[in-house]
């Protein structure tokens, strides 16, 4: 987004409302990801502690969510520079 | 911000729709297979595609209730 055109005062308070929202996002980002990973990786309750491969699929889906929210992350930047450039 | 919000709140249901619908919840890689990288392209290619036809055909009930 081009907060260029605003005056600096504006720009500021732009800025401090996307750091608060950014926050938001990565708190609301893990908490969403520990409910994805553990419901899909964790269904071992003869212990308390994580089994090795419990460990490892959480590891992986961690490691595979982030890479693919960065993946669509890449796409949704292209499809949104296509509608504001007009095709 | 209004704007910011609607933009993010996208992106969130875009991240969460593709990757119900592309990433298999087994996790036997940390990596994205050639599969999944197709399947997430295709993916918001079409999201997009039903953003927009579900908006022009609201644009008409909207233009058909005039």
């Amino acid at each position: 987004m081009d907060f260029s055109q605003l005056t600096a005062n504006d720009q500021q308070a732009m800025e401090a409302i996307v750091a608060r929202k950014q926050m938001k996002d990565f708190s609301r980002l893990f908490t969403s990801l520990v409910d994805r990973c553990f419901t899909s990786c964790v269904d071992d309750f003869t212990s308390r502690s994580l089994t090795s491969r419990e460990d490892e699929c959480v590891s992986k889906c961690t490691q595979k969510f982030l890479k693919h929210s960065e993946r669509v992350g890449a796409r949704f930047q292209e499809e949104n520079q296509k509608i504001a450039g007009g095709n | 911000a209004g704007q910011l919000d609607m933009i993010t709140d996208t992106f969130n249901k875009l991240v969460n729709s593709c990757h119900a619908k592309c990433i298999s919840t087994r996790y036997l890689e940390a990596d994205l297979n050639k599969g999944e990288s197709v399947c997430i392209d295709r993916c918001v290619a079409k999201f997009f595609a039903v953003n927009t036809k579900v908006g022009e055909q609201m644009q008409q009930i909207g233009s058909q209730r005039q």
